[in-house]
């Protein structure tokens, strides 16, 4: 793995490190029932006490636990073996992760009417590590 | 296997959050401390039963959030049950996306000027769907309190002063949401509204 290349695993992996520890922290609101620290007034009450924070049973944060900590065992595991099949894994994770963050902004904005800081800067982070797949593949195709 | 130094250098930045999330953890945990019943209590105006009770509860509320509502029926079963021996008071906490919660908390801070504010206070929970400022209007008046008077207290910047103090109070402890009850100090974490009564019972159990 060319060194850009190592630069961009190291920032997905770091960033997906961040996002486990926000969704690991909002998770545990969520199953305890209890207070979350927010800066955005009352929106993450608003947001935990939802039934929409909650498709098919499962808790959001759950969600985004779960996603984070794939990202993270696939550029982990990136450093192993440089295999594409785990950057387009990354790539894929991203993808869905977009596309879940964004539904789940609308969700808070236009539903719930309420905005959790900790998912927006989620949402930001879940962005930020799909751009960096995208650029890390685009990369791999010059190569 | 042999490991790659980037392998070890992402070892090294798991094991490092490994280490926090732990402390994170541990801390987290933690029985928090019972606060003082001076810092829960401070500027206190609306309170039930006798001050000098061996079991005391605290709660800051909202007029408008519904799980408040839920709350209420259990509050006011251990209030007349317990009348000689919980001291129980009640803290303003109007969260800003309610919009009804402070005119609500005003509408019971003027009719504690005539010496409603529990009659208010009851009105404003058992009707909680009904909450709009045509509601508080006609209950005032069904209370018999004086409306011109009632219509003026709910302008005064003086019935301010009693919210502000509670919320003040509620930040400084680090209030996020509401209800949050004190039993003794302690911070409850209720699972249930029984919870609420189970928990101020075993209270009762514990200091015979």
């Amino acid at each position: 793995m060319d060194t850009k290349l190592k630069s961009l695993n190291r920032i997905i992996f770091v960033l997906s490190i961040a996002g486990l520890l926000m969704g690991l922290y909002v998770l545990q609101s969520f199953l305890r029932q209890t207070g979350i620290v927010c800066l955005s007034g009352g929106g993450c009450e608003a947001v935990r006490k939802s039934t929409l924070s909650y498709p098919f049973g499962i808790p959001v944060p759950a969600v985004g636990v779960a996603g984070y900590t794939f990202l993270m065992v696939l550029s982990f595991l990136r450093t192993m073996k440089n295999n594409k099949g785990l950057l387009w894994g990354i790539f894929g994770m991203g993808l869905f992760g977009i596309c879940f963050v964004s539904w789940f902004t609308y969700t808070e904005i236009f539903l719930i009417k309420g905005i959790c800081m900790w998912c927006g800067i989620s949402a930001i982070n879940m962005y930020v590590i799909f751009g960096l797949a995208v650029k890390s593949l685009s990369l791999t195709k010059k190569a | 296997m042999k490991l790659t130094s980037e392998t070890k250098l992402f070892l090294g930045i798991f094991a490092v959050t490994a280490v926090i999330l732990t402390i994170a953890i541990v801390l987290m945990t933690k029985p928090a401390k019972p606060i003082a019943k001076e810092v829960l209590l401070a500027n206190a105006t609306h309170t039930i039963g006798p001050k000098d009770a061996a079991v005391w509860l605290v709660e800051f509320s909202d007029f408008q959030c519904p799980a408040c509502g839920q709350f209420y029926p259990v509050v006011k079963q251990l209030t007349e049950k317990y009348k000689d021996s919980l001291f129980f008071a009640y803290r303003n906490y109007p969260l800003p996306s309610h919009a009804m919660a402070k005119p609500a908390a005003r509408a019971a801070e003027a009719a504690n000027i005539q010496g409603k504010y529990w009659e208010m206070h009851d009105a404003l929970f058992t009707k909680q769907s009904e909450l709009s400022t045509s509601f508080i209007s006609s209950e005032a008046a069904r209370l018999g309190l004086n409306m011109e008077q009632f219509t003026q207290d709910m302008q005064s910047t003086t019935l301010e002063t009693s919210i502000t103090n509670d919320i003040a109070v509620g930040d400084a402890i680090g209030i996020s949401a509401t209800p949050t009850f004190y039993l003794n100090g302690k911070k409850l974490e209720l699972q249930t509204i029984q919870d609420l009564a189970t928990a101020v019972e075993n209270e009762f159990t514990k200091i015979k």
